[in-house]
C-alpha cells in the first residue's frame, strides 16, 4: 500500500490588510481595505476581519465596499512589505522540507511525509510553521493538515483566522458531505451555479451522482468532482510548473456598450497573445472569452478547435464569434479577455524544448493593458 | 603624443580590448580606442567603451611625450596583429596618428578625442578583495547558461550575490539553470546581490590569470567596478530582482544515472551527428538495465548508441534532451564521473559532479524536450 501523505496547507490572514494594520498599529480593530481607491474603479485586493463583518470580500469592487461600509479605511497594500513577509514565510516554509509549492505571495502547499525534523506528526510542523511565522513577522496564518492537497486547503479554511485545522481520514467523510458545493476546488461560480441548479448543493449531494453523469454535465473535469468528494486528491506537492494558458484582458476607464469598441479591443488582446505566442513558439486550440459586464456580472464562452492556433486573425474571429453570441443588445461592459489553453508546442515532431516557468513570468513587457 | 612598445607587449595587454567596441555603430565615437599617454608615469592606457561596459587598460610604455587621442578601434588592431615581432613606434601630428615599425608605416586618421564618453575615476578606495581563480571558476560554470532574451533583460546577466562566507552566481535562460557557489570569505558587512551583464563579467574572465590573485571590487548604485591587474572594468548593473529560481529546482528526483562523463559526451556527440535540425534531439532510454542513447532524423537515418559502466537507481524512463544544451553542462563537469537525478520524462533534469573541491558547489539543471 502506498504510504499516506502527509500535506499541509499554508494560509496567510488577510495578508495585505494584515501587513499594513502591523505597520500602522493605530489601524488595529479597524476595518481596513485594501486596494483601490473607495472611489476608483479598482477593486478590493484584501479586507481585514472587522470590515469583513460587512461583507466585503476581496475582488469586490471599491465602491461598493465603500458603500457597504462608509467608515472603512481605504489604503493601498505596501508590496515592498508584502514581499519580505512574503519571502520570510517562504524561508520557514524551506527550514522543514523542501517540497513547497507556493500557490501565492500567502499561499503555499507542503508535503512534510519525508521533513528535514524527521517529525511523524504533521500537526506538531503546522503548529511550529505558525508559531514561527507569528514570531519573525508579528502575521498570523491558518494551517490546514491532511492526506491530500485539497483536503489540506478546506482545512486552513475552516477555522481562520489564526486556526489550525487537521482533517484525518475518518473526518474527512464528514467534512466533505457537509461542505457547501462552492468550496470545493475547482467549482468556480458558474459550475457551482449548475451544480445548484442540477440539486447539489452539498458534498453528499454530488457523491450521490454517478461518474458517468457528472461527466455527461461537465465534461472532463467530472472526473475530478467524482473523485474529490471521495476525499480522491493525487495531485502531487509540485516545486515546479510549466505554463498551461496565456491570458491578457482589459479594463476599460469607462463601461463600453459600442460593439464597435469592443471588436477593437478583442483584436488588440488577441494580437498580443498572438505576438507572445509566436515568439514562445507554442500554439493552443481552446480559445476563452471573458466578459464582465458593469454590474460585475463574468462569464466566459471557451471554443476548442481541432488544429492548434497561433495566429491572431483566428483569434480575432473566434473571439467575435462568441463576444456576439454572448452579449445581449444595450449591455455595458467593463472588462474583456481573452485566454489560450491546451497549449501545444510548435516544433516538428511535437517535440519541444519545455521552459522553466519563473523565466516565462519575467517579461521585458507588461502584456495586461 | 608620443611613445613606443614592443609589439606583443602591446598585442597581450589589448587582445580583448576589442570585445568591447559594439558592433552596432550607433555613436561614431565608440568605434574608437581612446588612447592616452602619460610622460610623467611612463604609462600608456587604452580605453573602449560601448557605454554599457567601459574597460580600461593601463601598462608601461616608453612615453616621450604625453598626449591624448582616439582611433579606429578595428584598424589600430589589425595593423597590429599584422606587424613583425619589433618595436612599434607611435606618433601623433596634428590629426593623424603615425605608427612605424621595421619597414611599414601606417598614419590613422584620429577622431575627436574630446567626444569620448567620460570614463569613470578608478577608484581604490572601499574595494572588497576577491579571489579571482574562484571568482572565474563562477563565471566559467555560469556563463554558458545565460539568456540572450533582450525582452527579458534581468536573464541576460548573471546573478551574483556574495555573503560573507561564500558566493554564489546563477544563470538561466528558461531551459537550463547554471549555479555555482564557492565558499570563502569576504569582508562584507552584509550580502550583496545584482545582476551583471556577461559581457564585462567574460572579459574579466579572459584576462583572469595566475598571475594575480586578486580582482578588487567596488559596487557603487548602478555600476560595478573591477580592478584587476592592468584592466580596470565598469559595468552597469542590471535593474530588476532576479527571481527566486530554486523553487523550479525538484528536490525529488529519485531516477539517478552516474556515468563517466566522458564516455556520455562522446556517445551524445555521436548519436547527435543524425539528431534533428529542429529539435536537437537525442533520447535516453532506460530500461531493463540498458542505456539506450538515440536520435532520429526525417528521411536520413537514426543513431543509437549501447552505454556500458554506469550505475542506474530508479524506474524506466524515457526522457529526451536538446544535445547542445546537454553538452555545454557536460563541458563544465569537473570531475570524471558526473550524476543525473531525473524525475519523470517531462520534468526538470539535475546534473552534479560527483566529487569537487568541497570549497565549490554546484547545479545545472536541464529542461527536458516535451515527448509526444
Amino acid at each position: 500500500m502506498e504510504e499516506v501523505r502527509k500535506i499541509i496547507h499554508v494560509d496567510m490572514d488577510a495578508f495585505f490588510a494584515a501587513v499594513y494594520i502591523r505597520d500602522h498599529p493605530e489601524l488595529k480593530g479597524k476595518p481596513v481595505i485594501c486596494g483601490g481607491p473607495a472611489q476608483s474603479r479598482g477593486v478590493v485586493s484584501t479586507c481585514s476581519y472587522e470590515a469583513r463583518k460587512y461583507g466585503i470580500h476581496s475582488a469586490m469592487p471599491s465602491f461598493k465596499a465603500h458603500r457597504l461600509c462608509p467608515q472603512g479605511i481605504f489604503v493601498k497594500p505596501d508590496f515592498a512589505a508584502i514581499r519580505k513577509a512574503s519571502q520570510q514565510i517562504r524561508e520557514i516554509f524551506y527550514e522543514y522540507t523542501d517540497l513547497v509549492e507556493p500557490v501565492s505571495i500567502d499561499e503555499a502547499y507542503l508535503d512534510v511525509t519525508d521533513n528535514n525534523l524527521k517529525e511523524p506528526i504533521a500537526t506538531n510542523i503546522a503548529r511550529a510553521i505558525k508559531q514561527k511565522i507569528f514570531a519573525r513577522t508579528r502575521l498570523t496564518a491558518s494551517a490546514g493538515v491532511s492526506y491530500n492537497k485539497f483536503l489540506a486547503k478546506i482545512g486552513s479554511e475552516l477555522n481562520k483566522p489564526d486556526g489550525l485545522a487537521v482533517i484525518p481520514p475518518s473526518r474527512a467523510e464528514d467534512i466533505l458531505n457537509n461542505l457547501p458545493i462552492g468550496k470545493f476546488h475547482g467549482i468556480g461560480r458558474a459550475s457551482e451555479r449548475k451544480m445548484i441548479s442540477l440539486g447539489i448543493l452539498r458534498g453528499k449531494d454530488l457523491k450521490e451522482r454517478s461518474l458517468n453523469e457528472l461527466i455527461r454535465h461537465f465534461g472532463k473535469v467530472g472526473n475530478f468532482y467524482y473523485h474529490i468528494v471521495r476525499g480522491i486528491d493525487q495531485r502531487e506537492v509540485s516545486t515546479h510548473r510549466t505554463r498551461k494558458s496565456l491570458g491578457c484582458e482589459k479594463t476599460f476607464s469607462r463601461d463600453i456598450s459600442d460593439v464597435e469598441e469592443m471588436l477593437e479591443a478583442i483584436n488588440r488582446i488577441a494580437e498580443k497573445i498572438s505576438a507572445k505566442m509566436q515568439e514562445n513558439k507554442f500554439k493552443a486550440k481552446t480559445l476563452t472569452v471573458k466578459i464582465k459586464y458593469a454590474n460585475f456580472d463574468a462569464v466566459s464562452r471557451s471554443k476548442t478547435l481541432n488544429e492548434a492556433f497561433n495566429k491572431s486573425d483566428i483569434m480575432h474571429h473566434l473571439g467575435r464569434k462568441m463576444l456576439l453570441e454572448t452579449i445581449g443588445p444595450d449591455c455595458k461592459i467593463r472588462l474583456l479577455g481573452l485566454s489560450v489553453s491546451s497549449l501545444e508546442w510548435q516544433e516538428k515532431e511535437h517535440c519541444r524544448q519545455q521552459l522553466l516557468e519563473f523565466y516565462l513570468d519575467q517579461e521585458g513587457y507588461e502584456l495586461e493593458d | 603624443m608620443k611613445f613606443s612598445i614592443v609589439k606583443q607587449d602591446l598585442q597581450t595587454k589589448i587582445q580583448y580590448l576589442y570585445n568591447i567596441v559594439p558592433s552596432k555603430n550607433t555613436m561614431p565615437i565608440l568605434t574608437n580606442y581612446l588612447i592616452e599617454a602619460d610622460s610623467q608615469n611612463n604609462l600608456l592606457k587604452f580605453t573602449a567603451t560601448d557605454l554599457e561596459i567601459t574597460v580600461v587598460v593601463e601598462f608601461e610604455a616608453s612615453i616621450v611625450e604625453s598626449g591624448k587621442t582616439a582611433v579606429s578601434a578595428r584598424n589600430l588592431n589589425e595593423i597590429i596583429n599584422s606587424l613583425p615581432d619589433s618595436v612599434i613606434q607611435f606618433r601623433q601630428e596634428e590629426d593623424t596618428l603615425k605608427i612605424h615599425c621595421e619597414r611599414s608605416k601606417f598614419s590613422l586618421l584620429c577622431a575627436e578625442s574630446n567626444q569620448f564618453p567620460l570614463i569613470p575615476q578608478k577608484n581604490l578606495d572601499k574595494v572588497i578583495e576577491i579571489n579571482a581563480a574562484m571568482f572565474k571558476k563562477m563565471i566559467d560554470n555560469t556563463h554558458f547558461a545565460v539568456s540572450t532574451e533582450i525582452n527579458r533583460p534581468i536573464f541576460t546577466g548573471i546573478y551574483w550575490k556574495m555573503n560573507t562566507d561564500s558566493q554564489l552566481m546563477v544563470a538561466t535562460d528558461g531551459k537550463k539553470i547554471a549555479e555555482f557557489q564557492i565558499r570563502n570569505n569576504i569582508n562584507i558587512q552584509e550580502p550583496v546581490e545584482q545582476i551583471i551583464p556577461t559581457k564585462g563579467l567574460l572579459f574579466l574572465d579572459k584576462v583572469i590569470s595566475e598571475d594575480t590573485p586578486i580582482v578588487n571590487v567596488l559596487i557603487e548604485s548602478n555600476r560595478v567596478m573591477f580592478s584587476y591587474s592592468n584592466y580596470t572594468i565598469f559595468t552597469h548593473i542590471i535593474e530588476g530582482r532576479f527571481p527566486d529560481y530554486t523553487k523550479a529546482i525538484p528536490v525529488n528526483n529519485t531516477n539517478i544515472l552516474t556515468i563517466n562523463k566522458n564516455a556520455l559526451k562522446e556517445a551524445v556527440k555521436r548519436v547527435s551527428l543524425l539528431a534533428s535540425e529542429d529539435t536537437f534531439k537525442v533520447k535516453f532510454e532506460l530500461a531493463d538495465n540498458q542505456l539506450v542513447i538515440s536520435s532520429a532524423k526525417r528521411e536520413e537515418g537514426e543513431a543509437v548508441e549501447k552505454m556500458e559502466d554506469y550505475t542506474y537507481n530508479g524506474n524506466n524512463l524515457t526522457i529526451a534532451f536538446n544535445y547542445r544544451y546537454l553538452i555545454s553542462i557536460l563541458n563544465v563537469i569537473e570531475s570524471e564521473n558526473l550524476e543525473i537525478k531525473m524525475g519523470k520524462s517531462n520534468e526538470p533534469a539535475l546534473f552534479f559532479n560527483t566529487d569537487l573541491d568541497e570549497s565549490y558547489s554546484a547545479r545545472f539543471l536541464l529542461m527536458p524536450l516535451r515527448l509526444v
